[in-house]
């Protein structure tokens, strides 16, 4: 039945059929004070919305069918497949488990995956060495960054506040601005290390171009959120 | 004149102007970039437009619009790719302007295409928003109720090939809305409400993280399929004489002026956009270029009238949009739809409402319309020969950035609350999930958010109006604001099907 046939309107068939049997489960809700009557309830849009969904999806399921060559190009590939399914699974995986690792490691680990995923095409097992490297260097940088940047902000913050140092050193934007340098120039520095100690080069952009993507990013999401719009960001395993 | 001046206020300050410039040239960038688009640039900022005040959030959203908007003719013009589907117009004479060697004067002539589009649209919105809004306070709740629905027939049975398709994608997006408490009597609408009853699943849906999860999360799976895709060489263009002639432009009037207003009524439309308003200033333009006796040149021969005329329709479909979007709160495109969600996070109902008791903001909004458009001119003149180099970013390095950005996005929006942002994180990989679903297999996406936006709305008038009319459900049928409504829906629902069987 499902060579000829869609999957999507079944899928949403199903749905809609459940969410009948939800709605009417559910029972009606009356408005409050309601004695005089009138109020319709609050099951009888829902469950006409879900009638609506279920016959329009089945007719959708008999009418709309699979025809032979369509949607060449919506067609995926195996490295597409791979690549979608990593990236679903990951972005789960990230969500899952921000509370535990916190923001700074998933936000940078996401990151670095997908984009060496995407630079190589997949994560082939000839790349397995790099890509741990990669992701165990650019780890230790983004912590080494974070770390300063922290200290630089609290230095500046509760020494503005007790006015040991100009007070507009203490403000939210020039503290942001000279954690951003800071930042800047130890990414800077660590980026010539770096091209010194790897030399070699068959592998190395797309590794380096992983590592300096996700440091730089979360680095920045975290300074503009954290930093800027007080967001309190999960913190995790990295507590200070 | 006081409310303007306390519009002005409210716009002219340091952060306000700071953040549209970066509105502005992030739009621009997000619209060069094939695969990104205006309305998922304005789902990534949302969350950051959040945590600023009103108007400069509203000016920041508006700016990444008006930018992304102009900014997809760059790759159109320059590499025969439009960076979204509003420039697809633009191509045909951008092109081979570019391959004759005027690649200047076709960007330059672009820009202030888009310049005329989106200041004359605006004007449409300062002169009819008001008087469009005055005439919702003769709406009740059967009027409003009715008025939600005609909203998102329309959209539905414009924003997809298939009508149904449309129809179940806004009822979905209806039925998400109503997850959570129950308006009236309070009482949970959410399943497995005796184990949930104390988790963040009561806030129901949460719009933000939707939006980011339908524009940008789907956005970036749906891409993936590109990856390995070569991408097209940005050739080394030499990009002088950056402005057409002022006579060129003088010649193209009536162009001009017809492009305005195709562009204006077609995004007053809802659900339209400007991709339709691209084809039909392409064919008015067309018909004048006939009727001009060779005084402008052919379409399609590498001339600035090919240029002038979709740049001038698709800017002017921002202004357009924000029509119904300020005086009734129906969107007219699924970008104004995003915008909406905006002001309702901020607590700001779109409306007559808002007119009468927050008249500074309209002037604010207008306002900030105004710079983003300059901003749009300004940065995309000044940025001409960077934006092409930008254009050879692999999207293998952009989105994993943009799905980072939609998670954290969507767990800012719950400020303080750990759990809550990461429900909303989790709503965006579901509604990211759903997004992918539907683009891969036709069903469009932007009646889920006029479900999401309006189904609230269409539930309480619904049962409003009903008590009113002491459980009379005919009640409807009884007023002549209604039964225009239902008979605009009933038409949009009608044309389509007569049009395809006129076709076969």
């Amino acid at each position: 039945m499902f060579k000829t046939r869609k999957i999507t309107p079944f899928a949403f068939c199903v749905f809609s059929l459940v969410y009948i049997f939800y709605v009417v489960q559910l029972g009606d809700s009356r408005m409050l004070g309601d004695s005089i009557g009138g109020d319709p309830g609050g099951r009888i849009i829902p469950l006409v919305l879900g009638i609506f969904m279920f016959i329009s999806s089945f007719y959708i399921w008999l009418t709309d069918k699979k025809v032979k060559d369509e949607n060449v190009e919506n067609k995926l590939n195996t490295v597409e497949k791979h690549l979608l399914i990593l990236t679903i699974v990951l972005s789960l995986l990230y969500v899952s488990t921000a509370r535990i690792f916190g923001f700074i490691l998933s936000t940078s680990l996401l990151i670095y995956i997908l984009t060496f995923a995407n630079l190589t095409l997949g994560l082939q097992k000839s790349n397995l060495k790099a890509f741990f490297s990669g992701a165990i260097i650019s780890e230790i940088i983004l912590i080494a960054v974070y770390t300063a940047g922290r200290k630089l902000t609290r230095f500046l913050l509760i020494n503005g506040r007790k006015q040991l140092i100009p007070a507009w050193l203490g403000s939210s934007v020039a503290t942001l601005l000279l954690t951003i340098l800071l930042v800047s120039v130890l990414f800077f520095i660590f980026n010539i290390l770096i091209n010194k100690i790897f030399k070699n080069k068959n592998l190395f952009t797309q590794v380096k171009m992983s590592g300096a993507i996700s440091v730089l990013t979360t680095e920045f999401l975290y300074l503009m959120f954290k930093q800027f719009f007080l967001v309190e960001l999960i913190k995790g395993i990295i507590y200070w | 004149m006081d409310f303007f001046l306390a519009g002005l206020s409210q716009v002219l300050n340091v952060s306000t102007i700071a953040w549209m410039a970066a509105g502005s040239i992030l739009g621009i960038l997000l619209g060069a970039l094939p695969g990104l688009t205006a309305t998922m640039g304005i789902a990534l900022v949302m969350p950051i437009s959040f945590q600023l005040p009103t108007a400069t959030g509203i000016g920041l959203l508006l700016a990444v619009y008006c930018g992304a908007v102009s900014g997809a003719s760059i790759p159109a013009i320059l590499l025969g790719i439009p960076g979204n589907p509003n420039a697809i117009a633009t191509v045909i004479d951008g092109k081979k302007m570019t391959d004759k060697g005027l690649a200047g004067q076709a960007l330059g002539g672009a820009v202030i295409a888009s310049l005329i589009g989106g200041t004359g649209s605006l004007i449409c919105l300062i002169f009819f928003s008001p008087l469009i809004a005055k005439a919702t306070l003769a709406f009740g709740p059967a009027e409003k109720t009715t008025l939600a629905l005609v909203g998102l027939v329309i959209i539905a049975s414009v924003s997809g090939k298939s009508l149904l398709k449309g129809l179940f994608m806004g009822a979905f997006g209806m039925i998400l809305s109503f997850l959570g408490a129950d308006p009236f009597s309070g009482a949970l609408r959410i399943p497995f409400a005796q184990y949930l009853s104390q988790t963040p699943f009561t806030k129901g849906f949460d719009l933000t993280s939707s939006l980011i999860g339908l524009f940008g999360v789907s956005q970036v799976l749906y891409e993936l399929k590109n990856i390995d895709k070569p991408k097209e060489p940005v050739k080394q263009v030499e990009i002088k004489n950056l402005f057409p002639p002022f006579k060129k432009i003088r010649s193209m009037w009536k162009i001009i002026l017809s492009s305005l207003g195709i562009g204006t009524v077609v995004g007053a439309i809802p659900g339209t956009g400007a991709s339709i308003a691209v084809f039909m200033s392409l064919d008015s333009a067309r018909n004048i270029i006939n009727a001009s006796n060779g005084k402008l040149e052919e379409l399609g021969t590498g001339c600035l009238e090919g240029v002038f005329a979709p740049e001038v329709a698709n800017n002017a479909v921002t202004g357009g949009a924000l029509i119904p979007a300020l005086a009734l709160g129906i969107p007219g495109d699924s970008a104004t739809a995003v915008l909406i969600g905006a002001l309702m996070i901020k607590g700001i109902a779109p409306g007559y409402q808002l007119f009468q008791q927050n008249m500074s903001l309209v002037y604010a909004i207008f306002i900030t319309m105004f710079i983003a458009n300059l901003f749009m001119a300004l940065f995309q003149i000044a940025g001409v020969r960077i934006y092409p180099k930008i254009l050879k970013v692999p999207g293998g390095i952009l989105f994993p950035i943009v799905l980072a950005l939609s998670f954290i996005g969507s767990y800012a929006i719950a400020g303080q609350a750990t759990s809550v942002g990461i429900y909303n994180m989790g709503i965006a990989i579901f509604m990211g999930l759903i997004g992918y679903v539907c683009k891969k297999d036709g069903y469009p996406i932007s009646p889920i958010v006029l479900g999401l936006i309006l189904g609230q709305m269409f539930e309480e008038n619904f049962r409003r109006a009903v008590k009113l009319a002491a459980g009379n459900y005919f009640t409807f049928f009884t007023k002549p604001i209604c039964l225009l409504f239902i008979l605009l829906a009933i038409l949009s629902i009608v044309y389509p099907i007569i049009k395809k069987k006129r076709e076969k």
